[in-house]
């Protein structure tokens, strides 16, 4: 069968933009120009005599017909903040963020639409903005929601292990303060659908851009009041994903307008809309004191960091989850003794906050990465010596970390080891010195980091749920069924490599089935992929050899340990010239001479079809309360050289080596490394999202949101370790983030060392070359001033 | 206030696209109601998709990208000639550019990305008249002068006297910039462009400087510094200028005549970067460009 690969290339893609159905229409958002305002009023009549619109939603059709926005993750616990808003997928009374869709035009095509749109008239009456999280948190800010208390949603507290102890004993401790900019990911595609209503069964089918088809299934029945089972949304070929397309927010809108125009209706944004009005990240402040003693070894962090989330997610809650990863990722890789971590979130009038690569585990890594290379120099150390001092060792695994996190392998200080030796840090140090004489400003950055995949959490729809289905036609071809969509990661062929490899059957025998939301699972988010879908598939895959192997025995009459199974073929190890394909296997076993044919026992334990379909959960999550199963390690090296004159940065060398146990397939690894890299310099350097004090997006393109292009992208040197997970089906762990998350502190760490001779401390970013220039000409008047 | 629409509707359009000049200044001659003249898109889309600009239904675009007699870059005696809706992408490879202007070749394959180059001409990045069109500042420094013609004859002018503001020029909307023209540098002369952008590829310019330097015998015969994004239009520096002219060149005296640049700029701020940092950025690039330009001399 032809590969996914193959049928991209051949420009036989089924994107959410190629979707075509008879009698289909189109829907265009309109969206509010202001960022904070009261609806006075709202007139369609204009849009509605356009010829060619069918109909105009408003916020008043979301009352009427849908119910608000389903709750997505909901923590009550003593001492905490946790608030939901009442949300509608579009608003009836007030705007609360620029953007933000008032009416949906749907028209016989897309122009009609969009020129409709235009007309649509909004009278509005302009509120106070609420620009950020600290001005949020201030007692007289404009509330977003009237019936909260005020501007804060969360309010998490956490002690891990013995933080007083830490600081108790602490020779020293560091203030440290660090900003990250907003920022949001791009996929190539934005989001789009088609929904289609039946208006005779009261059925809902939709096709999309769907990153988690069972939980938009449930979402999407929910917000529209429809039994779940009536509802099937289907995962068609999607442009990458990184955690943004998790939601079904204005997909609901798409569906109502079908409910109520008995018509396919089809919305594609334009990435406009998706920087616009879609999920944005980061964009927090963290501020603390990290305890440690002379020589090195750490104790112990208090720190709180602050999240700007903007509105309440279009997965309520949502948003607020992921200040969890936030706190608990400090650690990192280290030996600690205690930590005391506050998370606040607070509502400001910004596009909606939700899962970005990385998620919060991310915000956690770099904010301690960085205070270690600050340490390291005030202690006189390198980089490397104060991580590896620090490092949870090869024999300590697993290895119960003070935040429950229970890590299950690595080798960290061989990890770094490598990307030290790869990158000839040594030698880039002497240049450093060369250049610095020259008036050159080069800098070696040093991270390292884990990245916590596989979540399981309580009390939200990421608990850690998965199915897979793995199962032999009647003619040999085998299909694979999972929750974890081809987002671009590779999904597929991750799981036709293991389906194949545990079966010995030929990988272009498999088809690996889009992902429908007759699955269940939360798909492929925080990394997941390679610990619970493919666990699953290879669980399914183990269970269906035992099958095979029954049936094969049996045709073949031999003993069942003599049975072996590859490259399509099924012989007996004693009669290796009498084989069987697996169509003829699979047509003995179903038809001729069919279950009658099989072993009696077989039969009376219902299990004849070459079919299974089981789930998987992690074997630590239950009695250890980890919330992630595997972890894998990444070290990330670069070199710079900052132009101390106009600011700007360039990368010289950078270093990747990661760890992600069992590699089912090193290209898909690599490609994951190379682009969550790029996305981590582009965070580093040059991507904000900017609001103006009206609240308005003013990074709203390509020309203004700046994403790295190939000119950018470094040439990046990567290594593999392999360290299995034991706690996986495969040996595999998670990966996708490390990445993102390294690249971003590297390259900020690189920068600060560069500018070490200006003791500048570099913790906001992006580290734009107008930011640094600012830190450089500071510096330079304070060099002056101490003169 | 305006909706926000993520992508405006383009109108519908009565699209042309004349073969050669003669079909042109026919079209020019009899077309009636409201129509725009354009050389390769690459601005018209984004623009019209964005809400910067709006027209109603029945615009006549006139898209003279396909004109063989304004595609060209020759060497005619001692001046360098480039045919309005030449490429970019085309002037980068022409070997009397790269012989004779490399700086200006330099200057123009730091714009936009290849796939833009091999589509936006020279004479639409002038027409735009935008302060940051990175063609500008090397054309300012090497003297160059344009043509314009239309149904009311052929007109020529010097390129620094041909913006009048963000967008705006002195041409009329009947007329196509056909030529733009320029001394080729001599052995003695050099110049240089630099720009500084947020990252390196496909951005608009913060600031964008060139400068040309004309030496002998190690006295500055000639200078002139231009700029972008520092003021509503492309801006030769005059006053900067006069500082080097007929002195002896010294680092010293680039020195002081980048600090009288980044003082003779009138920049503004906005969410490319501050009006500080752009004088800032004036300093470096002009004692930068100059410095380069001396290097090639002395």
């Amino acid at each position: 069968m032809e590969s996914r690969e193959t049928r991209l290339i051949a420009g036989k893609g089924q994107y959410a933009d190629d979707l075509d159905f008879p009698g289909m229409a189109h829907l265009v958002f309109v969206g509010s120009p202001y960022g904070h305002a009261k609806i006075v009023s709202l007139s369609v009549e204009k849009a509605l005599a356009v010829p060619g619109v069918l109909a105009v939603l408003t916020g008043e059709d979301m009352v009427a017909h849908t119910n608000p926005l389903p709750v997505q993750a909901n923590f009550k616990s003593p001492g905490w903040t946790w608030r939901l808003a009442d949300v509608y997928a579009m608003p009836r009374d007030k705007v609360r963020w620029y953007g933000e869709p008032v009416a949906a035009v749907v028209a016989e095509d897309e122009i009609t639409a969009r020129r409709a749109a235009e007309l649509v008239e909004v009278a509005y009456k302009v509120l106070e903005v609420t620009g950020n999280a600290l001005e949020a948190l201030e007692p007289e800010s404009p509330k977003l929601y009237d019936d909260w208390e005020d501007n804060k949603q969360v309010h998490l507290k956490f002690d891990f292990g013995d933080p007083e102890g830490a600081f108790a004993e602490a020779d020293q401790v560091m203030h440290i303060t660090n900003r990250e900019g907003r920022v949001t990911g791009l996929p190539i595609e934005a989001r789009g659908c088609v929904a289609q209503y039946d208006t005779k069964m009261d059925s809902l089918e939709m096709w999309g851009s769907f990153q988690t088809p069972y939980l938009s299934r449930h979402n999407i029945a929910a917000t529209l009041g429809m039994p779940e089972v009536k509802v099937r949304i289907n995962a068609v070929d999607i442009g990458g994903a990184f955690g943004l397309k998790i939601h079904a927010w204005k997909e609901n809108v798409v569906a109502l307008a079908s409910k109520l125009t008995a018509r396919p209706v089809k919305w594609f944004e334009p990435l406009k809309d998706f920087i616009v009005t879609g999920p944005h990240q980061r964009d927090v402040f963290w501020e603390g004191d990290v305890a440690f003693n002379n020589d090195g070894t750490l104790l112990g962090v208090k720190a709180t960091v602050t999240h700007d989330l903007g509105v309440e997610s279009t997965n309520k809650g949502i948003a607020a989850l992921s200040i969890f990863p936030a706190c608990s990722a400090v650690p990192n890789m280290y030996h600690w003794k205690g930590m005391h971590i506050e998370g606040i979130g607070a509502v400001t009038n910004k596009s909606f906050y939700c899962a970005y690569r990385g998620y919060g585990k991310d915000k956690g890594i770099k904010f301690i990465e960085h205070a270690l290379n600050r340490i390291a120099r005030k202690l006189g150390m390198t980089p490397e010596a104060i991580r590896l001092k620090n490092y949870i060792q090869p024999h300590e695994f697993p290895y119960h970390q003070i935040n429950s996190y229970v890590y299950d392998s690595g080798d960290y200080p061989g990890t770094l080891n490598k990307a030290l030796e790869m990158a000839d840090v040594d030698h880039y140090r002497a240049e450093k010195e060369k250049c610095l004489e020259e008036g050159r400003y080069i800098g070696i950055g040093v991270v390292s980091a884990i990245e916590p995949a596989g979540v399981a959490v309580p009390n939200c729809q990421m608990g850690g749920i998965t199915q897979a289905r793995v199962q032999i036609t009647a003619d040999g071809t085998i299909e694979i069924h999972s929750d974890r969509t081809e987002i671009g990661q590779g999904s597929e062929v991750s799981h036709a490599i293991i389906v194949s490899d545990i079966l010995g059957c030929k990988r272009e025998d498999i088809l690996v089935k889009r992902v429908t939301s007759d699955y269940i699972g939360q798909g492929p988010l925080s990394s997941r992929g390679a610990v619970y879908p493919a666990s699953a598939v290879a669980k399914a895959a183990k269970m269906l050899k035992k099958k095979v192997v029954t049936c094969a025995a049996t045709f073949l009459k031999a003993p069942e340990e003599s049975i072996v199974m590859e490259d399509g073929m099924i012989f007996s190890i004693d009669h290796p010239e009498e084989k069987l394909t697996y169509g003829q296997l699979s047509e003995k076993a179903l038809f001729f001479p069919g279950p009658r044919g099989l072993p009696v026992e077989m039969l009376k334990n219902h299990d004849h079809l070459l079919d299974v379909t089981t789930t998987w959960y992690s074997p630590t999550t239950p009695e250890s309360g980890s919330s992630y199963t595997s972890f894998c390690t990444s070290a990330d090296i670069a070199v710079v050289e900052v132009d101390i004159e106009t600011g700007a940065t360039k990368i010289i060398k950078y270093v990747h080596v990661h760890d992600a146990g069992t590699i089912i397939n090193k290209q898909i690894v690599d490609g994951q490394i190379h682009g969550g890299i790029v996305q981590g310099i582009g965070e580093a350097l040059s991507e904000r999202l900017d609001y103006d004090t009206d609240g308005r997006l003013l990074t709203t393109s390509f020309s203004t949101y700046l994403i790295p292009t190939a000119v950018e992208a470094p040439d990046i040197e990567v290594a593999h370790l392999e360290t299995p997970s034991p706690f996986t089906e495969t040996g595999s762990k998670g990966m996708g983030e490390a990445p993102i998350i390294g690249s971003k502190a590297v390259i900020l760490a690189a920068i600060e060392d560069a500018l070490s001779p200006y003791d500048i401390v570099v913790n906001d970013s992006p580290a734009s070359p107008e930011r640094v220039r600012k830190w450089v000409v500071e510096a330079l008047k304070r060099q002056e001033e101490a003169q | 206030m305006k909706n926000f629409i993520g992508s405006r509707a383009i109108p519908d359009l009565v699209y042309h696209c004349p073969e050669n000049m003669e079909q042109l200044m026919d079209l020019l001659g009899h077309i009636q109601g409201h129509f725009k003249i354009v050389a390769g898109c690459t601005d018209f889309i984004p623009a019209v998709r964005g809400g910067r600009w709006a027209f109603d239904d029945g615009l006549e675009l006139i898209d003279i990208k396909k004109i063989p007699e304004l595609k060209y870059v020759t060497l005619d005696g001692d001046r360098i000639r480039i045919g309005g809706a030449t490429p970019l992408s085309m002037i980068i490879g022409a070997p009397a550019i790269k012989e004779r202007a490399p700086g200006l070749a330099h200057g123009l394959t730091t714009m936009a990305s290849p796939q833009v180059r091999n589509v936006g001409t020279i004479g639409g990045n002038i027409c735009m008249s935008s302060p940051a069109a990175d063609a500008v500042p090397s054309l300012l420094v090497l003297d160059a002068q344009v043509i314009i013609n239309g149904n009311q004859g052929e007109e020529k002018s010097p390129l620094d006297r041909f913006f009048l503001g963000p967008g705006r020029n002195i041409m009329a909307p009947d007329q196509v910039l056909t030529e733009i023209n320029f001394p080729a540098p001599a052995a003695n002369e050099s110049q240089h462009f630099q720009k500084v952008g947020t990252r390196d590829a496909v951005v608009i310019s913060i600031v964008s400087a060139a400068s040309w330097l004309k030496v002998d015998n190690g006295k500055c015969q000639g200078v002139r510094i231009a700029m972008g994004s520092v003021a509503p239009t492309p801006v030769r520096l005059p006053g900067a200028e006069a500082l080097l002219v007929g002195n002896s060149l010294t680092l010293d005296a680039i020195d002081a005549c980048a600090k009288h640049a980044s003082q003779e700029i009138t920049p503004i701020t906005d969410l490319r970067g501050s009006a500080d940092y752009r004088r800032d950025l004036a300093y470096t690039l002009t004692k930068r460009t100059l410095t380069a330009c001396m290097n090639d001399l002395m």
